[in-house]
C-alpha cells in the first residue's frame, strides 16, 4: 500500500512540474504568436490590395459558413474594394485564406493563403505567390472555374498539376465570397 | 567506450533509421522537401537533448515501476515547449512543421534512447548519445527527403534543377514513394552490412 502511494505521488509531482512548467512558457509566448498573427493578417490585407489606404470592418455580414471576416479598403474614406477571409475544406482540413475585389473594376486584386493542412509538396503549393497570382485580374461577375491546360479566360484559372482538390476548395471560397460581393456591394 | 564514440555511433553504426529501424513512421511523414526533414531533424535532436539530459539527471530518484510514464511526462513537456517556442519565434518553420511536431512525443527513438540509455548513463555521455543519434536521424531523413524530392518534384530545398520541361515522378512524393525510397535504402544498407560482417 505504502509503495502505491509513493509511486502515485512522485507521478502527481512530476505532472505538476511540467504543467507549472508549460503554463509558464504558454503565458510568455502566447501574447507574441497572437501579436505575430494579427501582424500577418494586416500584411496579408496590404499585399491583396496594395492601393488601400485604411482597412476597416465591414458593416455588412454574411451568413454564410465559409465566410469568416469581410473588410472593406478604402481609399480617403471611399470604399474601393472588399477583403474577405473565407474558408473551405480542401484535400488535408480546412484553408483559412484572404481574397480581395475591387469595386470599380470588378476583378480579384489578391489571394493570400493564411491557413492550411494540405500535403506538403502538392497541395501546400497553394501558398506559393506563382499560384495565388494566377487569380489577380479574373473577374469578379463570373464563377470561377478550375481548369487543367493554362487559359487566358477571365472566369478560368489554371490548377496545381495533382492537387486539382486544393485548387478547387479555393476557386469554392472565392465564388462565395464573391456572390456575397455582387450581392452587397456592386449595386 | 570513449566520449567521441558517444558521439559517432549515431551516424552510421546504430544509425537510429536505417540500423535500429526505429522512428520510421514520422520519415514517411516528414521526407517530401528536403527543408522539413531539416526542420524536423533540428527539431527532433532539440528534444531529444533535453529529454536525455532530464533523464540522465533524474535517473537515480524514479522509481523503477513507473520509470516510462515518467520518461512520457518528461518528453512531451519538451515538445509541446519547442513547439510553443518555435510557434513565437520562428513562425515560418512552425508553419511547414506545425502537424509534424506533436509527433516527436511518440517518436520512439527518443523514448528508447532514455529507456536503453540515458536512464543507464551520466549526463555527458547522454548528451554525446543524444547530439550522435539525433546527427544520425536528421542525416537520414535528408537522404530520402533528397531522394525523393529530387525525383518526385525535380528540386531541391525548393530550387528548381531540371527546368520547366522537366515531368517529376509524381509517386515519389505522394506516401508510395517514401515506402519505395526507404525500401530500396534498408536493403542497400542491410546489404553492405552483411558484407561489412562476412570480410571482417
Amino acid at each position: 500500500m505504502n509503495k502505491i502511494v509513493k509511486l502515485t505521488l512522485f507521478l502527481l509531482f512530476i505532472a505538476a512540474l511540467s504543467g507549472f512548467l508549460l503554463a509558464y512558457v504558454n503565458g510568455s509566448t502566447a501574447p507574441i504568436i497572437a501579436k505575430a498573427q494579427a501582424a500577418d493578417l494586416i500584411n496579408g490585407y496590404k499585399e491583396i490590395f496594395p492601393t488601400a489606404e485604411e482597412i476597416v470592418e465591414s458593416s455588412i455580414k454574411s451568413d454564410a459558413p465559409e465566410i469568416l471576416l469581410i473588410n472593406e479598403a478604402k481609399i480617403s474614406g471611399k470604399t474601393v474594394g472588399v477583403i474577405y477571409k473565407v474558408a473551405t475544406s480542401g484535400y488535408g482540413g480546412k484553408n483559412t485564406f484572404l481574397v480581395a475585389f475591387d469595386l470599380e473594376k470588378q476583378q480579384i486584386t489578391g489571394v493570400k493563403i493564411l491557413t492550411h493542412t494540405e500535403t506538403p509538396g502538392l497541395g501546400a503549393k497553394a501558398t506559393e505567390k506563382w499560384f495565388t497570382n494566377r487569380f489577380i485580374g479574373k473577374t469578379t461577375t463570373e464563377d470561377l472555374l478550375i481548369v487543367k491546360k493554362s487559359t487566358e479566360k477571365t472566369n478560368e484559372v489554371e490548377a496545381i498539376t495533382a492537387a486539382t482538390i486544393t485548387s478547387k476548395s479555393i476557386a469554392k471560397g472565392i465564388n462565395i465570397a464573391r456572390e456575397h460581393f455582387i450581392a452587397n456591394f456592386t449595386k | 567506450m570513449r566520449y567521441t564514440q558517444e558521439f559517432t555511433k549515431g551516424l552510421i553504426a546504430e544509425n537510429p533509421l536505417f540500423v535500429q529501424l526505429l522512428g520510421t513512421c514520422p520519415a514517411l511523414a516528414v521526407t517530401t522537401s528536403v527543408n522539413n526533414a531539416i526542420g524536423m531533424g533540428v527539431a527532433f535532436t532539440a528534444v531529444l537533448i533535453a529529454s536525455n539530459f532530464v533523464i540522465s539527471l533524474i535517473k537515480k530518484v524514479v522509481p523503477n515501476e513507473v520509470r516510462i510514464p515518467a520518461y512520457i511526462v518528461v518528453i512531451a513537456t519538451f515538445v509541446t515547449l519547442i513547439e510553443m517556442l518555435m510557434h513565437a519565434y520562428v513562425p515560418a518553420l512552425y508553419i511547414s512543421l506545425g502537424l509534424f511536431i506533436p509527433l516527436i512525443v511518440v517518436n520512439c527513438i527518443i523514448l528508447g534512447r532514455a529507456e536503453a540509455f540515458a536512464s543507464k548513463n551520466n549526463i555527458r555521455r547522454s548528451i554525446l548519445d543524444a547530439l550522435g543519434m539525433g546527427t544520425g536521424y536528421t542525416l537520414a531523413l535528408i537522404l530520402i527527403a533528397g531522394i525523393r524530392e529530387i525525383l518526385g518534384g525535380g528540386s531541391i530545398m525548393g530550387l528548381s534543377l531540371f527546368g520547366q520541361n522537366f515531368q517529376p515522378m509524381l509517386v515519389m512524393i505522394l506516401p508510395p514513394g517514401a515506402f519505395i525510397t526507404m525500401g530500396f535504402l534498408f536493403a542497400g544498407i542491410a546489404i553492405i552490412m552483411r558484407k561489412k560482417k562476412g570480410t571482417n
